[in-house]
């Protein structure tokens, strides 16, 4: 494949694709200028295997474990000092600052939980993937998927508990970006 | 399906909807791509050769893959460009800025600094600039001296990398040490250290020490230190989920307190770690930025779609923004010429702003900026 081919597909990818990998970085280390390093790194690399990767699925699914397998390692947050501009989860209304304070006090949880355990909970419950594809992502069994999602969902219960905060019985279930 | 896990749903798409824009993730990464495999071939030859690399100011260290540094002549850009979308404005920020490895002064004059890895941040500071760059690849942060005639030597490198507010000393962190010295010309002197572990480094100068975070949880800072070396004192801060802000002019600390019902903002008081006072003030959150003026007066406080101005001198009483932004963030902002500042939007544009609000200035570089501070 030409140099100039493989750019323009990887181009195209990058156009299409980057948005969604970026949200992704962005749940697994809670911090958006270190999910751009992250994404960054992530497509590098993808870019460097571009030649034997093949189809457009195997790219993004490669491109998603090289992210996951980062951001896992990517333990570092940086001092807010240093971070210029984050966005917040969300900005309600009036008569959701109850929600919003309970879905705050999620968030803060699941940013200080164990990275694997994080990335399990990102994979299962923002990218919607089964047990199986979660293990294959994260290069583990589907028996330690299970184990690390229950750990993770009791220490968030336990943290909330002590806080006082139950999710809301009405939780909404918010779209997904695109 | 229960009902914390549909609240996590619920949280995670919360969290990402206002995703930033990428800025050309495809051309950095080719880039990347090129660097690292540029780098392979080099350490493929290296095998057979070795390098002598002389000193002198002329010739800087190997970093990254880039070649030595010689003196980088100074250019001048453009005046003005039209942008992609049809806007005309000025190719040159109000202020001096970093920009792709660059740095633009306000009459258009640019010192590339092409040679050195990416940088991160920059200062001004006499007739000198202190760049800091960051290699992610080796997750290595070094601080340079850069002339006005774009000759760059290397001061120090670590893990994590902080610089006084007046540029006269620098601390960074090393595998096992964190170390403060004195920057004397192009060197460091002076130099004193204190028993560290991986990701621990110093985070800023604050009243006579240096801000230290390390991890005890293992996913990021959430414990702060105070060292003071001159004193040969170190205070262990607790451990808190608060965030810390930064330095406050008068010496303080400003921290977040986001374990209350709403985020508030504290002073802290750096020496016993004590709380000073408290302001609940709108619109912060534990990612906020804040800014206080060199001059103690006001505070900018930096949200994800908003920047709030606050006057210090009545906030802790009466926490309402004196001035308030809303239609656009900042990716960075400084203090210039006592109480105006300059603030980055993300896409490259620069405005020059009264505390009064009027905009002195605007400019862009058509690339994502830092705006340098003068450090005195």
């Amino acid at each position: 494949m030409a140099d100039g081919s493989v750019e323009a597909e990887f181009r195209q990818f990058v156009a299409a694709r980057s948005g969604a990998l970026l949200r992704t970085a962005y749940l697994l280390v809670g911090d958006w200028s270190h999910a751009e390093d992250v994404l960054q790194t992530a497509l590098t690399k993808t870019y460097l295997a571009w030649r034997r990767l093949g189809e457009i699925e195997a790219v993004e699914a490669y491109a998603r474990k090289v992210l996951v397998t980062t951001a896992t390692s990517w333990w570092r947050r940086r001092w807010h000092g240093e971070r210029p501009t984050l966005v917040l989860p969300d900005r309600a209304g009036p008569d959701r600052i109850s929600e919003q304070i309970e879905r705050q006090a999620l968030w803060r949880h699941v940013r200080v939980l164990p990275p694997r355990q994080r990335a399990v909970l990102v994979l299962r419950f923002y990218e919607d993937l089964t047990e199986a594809a979660t293990a294959r992502v994260l290069g583990v069994s589907v028996g330690t998927v299970k184990s690390q999602c229950a750990r993770a969902l009791s220490t968030l219960r336990t943290r909330l508990a002590q806080e006082g905060v139950e999710p809301a019985a009405s939780a909404t279930v918010m779209e997904k970006g695109a | 399906m229960g009902q914390l896990e549909d609240e996590l749903r619920a949280t995670f798409a919360a969290a990402v909807r206002a995703t930033p824009a990428l800025e050309n993730a495809a051309g950095r990464s080719i880039t990347r791509a090129a660097e690292v495999r540029r780098r392979r071939t080099a350490s493929a030859a290296i095998v057979a050769m070795i390098a002598l690399v002389v000193g002198g100011a002329a010739a800087v260290a190997v970093r990254d893959g880039a070649p030595g540094k010689g003196p980088a002549s100074t250019t001048t850009r453009p005046m003005s460009t039209t942008f992609a979308n049809g806007l005309n404005t000025a190719a040159v920020p109000p202020v001096t800025v970093l920009s792709a490895n660059e740095i633009i002064l306000p009459d258009g004059q640019t010192v590339s600094l092409a040679t050195l890895p990416p940088a991160r941040r920059a200062y001004r500071t006499g007739q000198v600039w202190l760049v800091e760059t960051w290699i992610s690849q080796t997750r290595v942060f070094a601080l340079w001296r850069v002339t006005m005639t774009g000759e760059a030597r290397q001061l120090v490198e670590g893990r994590r990398i902080a610089v006084s507010s007046d540029g006269s000393q620098v601390a960074w962190s090393l595998d096992d040490s964190v170390q403060v010295g004195r920057i004397t010309g192009d060197t460091v002197t002076a130099v004193k250290q204190t028993p560290g572990t991986a990701g621990f480094g110093p985070l800023a100068f604050v009243a006579g020490g240096v801000l230290l975070g390390r991890t005890q949880t293992g996913v990021g800072i959430d414990t702060y230190d105070m060292w003071f070396p001159s004193r040969g004192v170190y205070t262990v801060g607790p451990r808190r989920n608060e965030t810390t802000f930064g330095p406050n002019a008068d010496g303080t600390l400003l921290y977040g307190l986001d374990d209350s019902a709403v985020p508030c903002l504290a002073e802290i008081d750096p020496e016993k770690f004590r709380t000073v006072r408290t302001a609940c003030v709108p619109g912060i959150t534990s990612e906020s930025t804040v800014y206080p003026s060199p001059d103690g007066h006001w505070l900018l406080i930096v949200g994800s779609d908003r920047v709030d101005l606050y006057d210090l001198t009545t906030m802790w009483t009466r926490p309402e923004p004196a001035r308030s932004w809303t239609d656009g963030t900042a990716t960075s902002v400084v203090w210039v010429e006592g109480q105006t500042f300059a603030a980055a939007a993300p896409s490259g544009l620069v405005t020059k702003v009264a505390p009064n609000g009027v905009q002195l200035g605007f400019g862009a570089t058509g690339s994502p900026v830092f705006v340098i501070p003068r450090l005195s």
